[in-house]
């Protein structure tokens, strides 16, 4: 009985085996072997947010189209990440890890040193200095930004931000509240206290708080920062500046917004804060004044926007950012997006015709238009359709004289000690004094003590 | 059951696990044992350590103990395990199951119709529950819920601005009921009639029977069921991050956030391990309790 049961156990297990042996073999000859170069190649291009996604499926095959006429099989596979910029980045990151990135993408401008400090960038100094346009019409402000702590370049704009206030003249006019400048954070902080009072409602938005993530520090809090005589890194030493005047003044302003009731806080302590201030109340005209860039013009409120105004630009206006002493308002210019090839490409001479196509011509005039975005380069006012748009053209043309922030390795962490500080304050739990020596404690924590300095 | 009996049997035996025990070391083991090594590490998903990590002992350790937002997390995660899964599901469920199942003297109708209508959280994707959620309680006007009170005649309330731990919490309850009650109804239907009919005969209420025939002999499924639930839920994430994302502030931040915010949003991989690890640690040390509870019940 023994041996029948044995004989019987036996059969089965030699037959899992079997399989076993099959199906392991069958993967490995199964696996991509991979192309041994020469021939057709497909790039891979990630982006997200769908302005961007279809305008990149409607002239991608433009693309394809002209590298054909020049002889070479070039097509690309276009992949969406999700829509929102936090998660789009996580996705980003974890496939530069992973070594799954694709050939191209597309991210902000603050990305880029972090990026490419951990290698997953390639190299593109050796192609943007053979590359005429770069040095002809990009401009100059633009490119000097742009190059890495290491000396190289590794991505290429995409458009060009301008970023300042934007307010709703026609709620300031009918409530007979002065439309010229505000020089100065007090002469903001004044009016608006007289909006809220006539309205009951918050009316000034400098973004705050983590749950805005990165658009706390580059929408908010670096264009008050700007404002002040301070500065956030000390070149010479290669150290951040942690505690400083400037930094105690600019929490202490966001103390001061949030005591006189014209910051939305309960909104910015929610996902997606911008929704009910940008979207919801922008538009209402209960939040009159609100840090903006030339994306809002199209992306937000613009007549395909995600919250149309009707009669936009009647209703809407500009003004500079003031600043704490009250002398030499500014705007903020900045590159918006920028391409990037991955390092780990197995195309990257393809992969470079593709973000030359991509930063030039036709393609970025439409991306401009698509997005609302000024263009980087000097030689696109006269190109459809860009060239319809004038108040595209008009923040172009503040570019070369506009402040902005380079972002250099440890920025991350800056951000991430600015959303938390500015949470303590909005929420009541810290003056503006504590969350400054909140802010330099916890940027220290993060960046380590021989990063960080304090004035 | 035969005996496994000698070398061929024993390489059947395993034959038959490895598939199994291939995937469990694959999905469970190693990445538990990656985590762990990780967190003796600064590995960071950007930056200079993206690249060279280096090994810095328990400094990771020493920094979450001393980090104020981990144990706050740590103590809502309590909070919410307490009462969305141990009160609430575990009562609302027995309640439900010992309402719809059969037991001598207690047959209810329609029990089909009820059945449905509670396996169906079981049905719905978690994100699917989370964001349908999301917008039944959306703070203006419109939202599901804000109509229903406003018929009443109260105004539209910010049920995630104000109310954001209860609303995860109910959500929470209403998400583990049906496999909560599922187990209780086939528990309760288990039952041996004969006991429950003697109590009967003796002239028990119906409180009493619960109390002390009806309790005590399911007390093993009930546990079961609080250890599978106290786990599951204090590692609760996409439920909670759909819906609220931690907050308001972070109001709804429970531990399962606190990590994905650590290492996939600050990029920090060797301190969010670290936090995973403790995680994992509290999580054994609760497994270990309850299955020595079931084991003094036998």
């Amino acid at each position: 009985m023994a041996s029948t049961s044995k004989r019987y156990l036996r059969r089965p297990a030699l037959t899992l085996a079997v399989t076993l042996v099959v199906m392991a073999v069958t993967a490995a000859c199964t696996a991509d072997s991979g192309g041994d170069g020469g021939g057709p190649v497909e790039l891979t291009l990630l982006d997200h947010q769908e302005p961007r996604v279809e305008l990149l499926k409607k002239l991608l095959p433009q693309f394809e189209q002209d590298m054909k006429e020049q002889g070479k099989e070039i097509s690309v596979k276009l992949l969406e990440g999700p829509a929102e910029d936090t998660q789009f980045t996580t996705k980003l990151t974890l496939d530069y890890n992973s070594g799954n990135a694709p050939d191209v993408a597309s991210f902000g401008n603050s990305g880029a040193v972090d990026f490419a400090t951990s290698g997953f960038l390639l190299d593109l100094t050796p192609m943007t200095e053979e590359w005429t346009d770069w040095d002809d019409h990009f401009y100059e402000q633009l490119r000097k930004e742009l190059v890495q702590p290491d000396g190289k370049i590794y991505v290429v704009p995409r458009e060009a931000q301008i970023v300042q206030l934007f307010y709703r003249k026609d709620v300031l006019q009918s409530d007979g509240i002065s439309t010229a400048q505000p020089q100065s954070w007090d002469d903001l902080l004044d009016r608006m206290t007289q909006v809220t009072r006539e309205s009951g409602e918050p009316s000034l938005l400098f973004p705050a708080g983590e749950a805005w993530g990165g658009g706390t520090f580059f929408e908010g809090f670096i264009h008050l920062m700007l404002g002040t005589d301070s500065s956030l890194y000390d070149a010479e030493e290669s150290k951040w500046i942690v505690a400083s005047p400037g930094l105690t003044d600019v929490l202490t302003y966001y103390e001061a917004l949030t005591e006189a009731g014209v910051m939305p806080v309960d909104p910015l302590l929610n996902p997606e804060p911008w929704v009910p201030t940008k979207y919801e109340a922008f538009p209402k005209g209960d939040l009159v004044a609100t840090t903006c860039g030339t994306w809002c013009w199209i992306f937000d409120w613009g007549p395909n926007g995600a919250a149309p105004i009707d009669g936009l630009f009647k209703k809407v206006s500009t003004w500079e950012f003031p600043t704490k002493s009250g002398e030499d308002t500014f705007v903020w210019g900045s590159s918006g997006w920028v391409w990037a090839i991955s390092a780990d490409t197995e195309n990257p001479e393809e992969a470079w015709e593709l973000v030359k196509w991509l930063a030039s011509g036709d393609f970025m005039a439409q991306n401009a238009v698509a997005v609302g975005a000024a263009s980087p380069r000097d030689d696109l006012r006269n190109v459809k359709p860009y060239s319809d748009y004038d108040f595209l053209i008009d923040a172009e043309r503040q570019l070369p004289k506009a402040r902005s922030f380079v972002s250099l390795p440890g920025t991350d962490k800056i951000v991430q000690a600015v959303g938390e500080a500015t949470e303590q304050v909005i929420t009541g739990r810290m003056s503006g004094e504590e969350a400054a020596e909140f802010l330099a404690e916890r940027a220290t924590e993060l960046l380590g003590e021989d990063n960080v300095k304090t004035l | 059951m035969r005996r496994v009996d000698g070398w061929r049997d024993t390489l059947t035996v395993m034959a038959f696990l490895a598939p199994a025990l291939i995937l469990i070391g694959l999905f469970l083991v190693w990445p538990a044992l990656w985590a762990l090594y990780q967190s003796f590490t600064n590995k960071a998903l950007t930056g200079l350590t993206a690249m060279n990590p280096s090994f810095v002992g328990i400094d990771n350790y020493t920094r979450l103990l001393a980090d104020g937002d981990f144990f706050a997390s740590l103590l809502r995660t309590v909070a919410f395990v307490f009462f969305s899964a141990i009160v609430g599901q575990t009562l609302f469920a027995f309640l439900i199951a010992y309402l719809m199942a059969n037991r001598p003297g207690w047959k209810l109708r329609a029990v089909p119709v009820f059945a449905v209508i509670f396996v169906l959280p079981l049905a719905v994707p978690e994100t699917v529950a989370a964001l349908t959620w999301a917008s039944m309680v959306n703070g203006t006007e419109s939202g599901f819920i804000n109509r229903i009170i406003g018929v009443l005649g109260a105004g539209p309330i910010q049920w995630l601005q104000d109310y954001a731990m209860e609303t995860v919490t109910i959500v929470n309850i209403w998400r583990g009921l049906s496999f909560a009650m599922v187990l209780f109804i086939a528990a309760l239907e288990g039952l041996p009639r004969d006991v429950l009919e003697a109590a009967m005969v003796d002239g028990a209420s119906a409180w009493q029977q619960l109390r002390w025939v009806t309790i005590p002999i399911l007390r093993p499924q009930i546990l079961t069921f609080l250890m599978l639930t106290t786990i599951t839920t204090f590692g609760i994430f996409g439920l909670v991050y759909f819906l609220t994302r931690g907050g308001p502030g972070n109001a709804t931040e429970i531990v399962g956030i606190y990590i994905y915010k650590q290492a996939f949003q600050f990029f920090e991989i060797g301190y969010g391990s670290a936090a995973g690890v403790l995680l994992l640690a509290i999580l054994l040390g609760l497994g270990t309790y309850y299955v020595r509870l079931m084991r003094d019940q036998v």
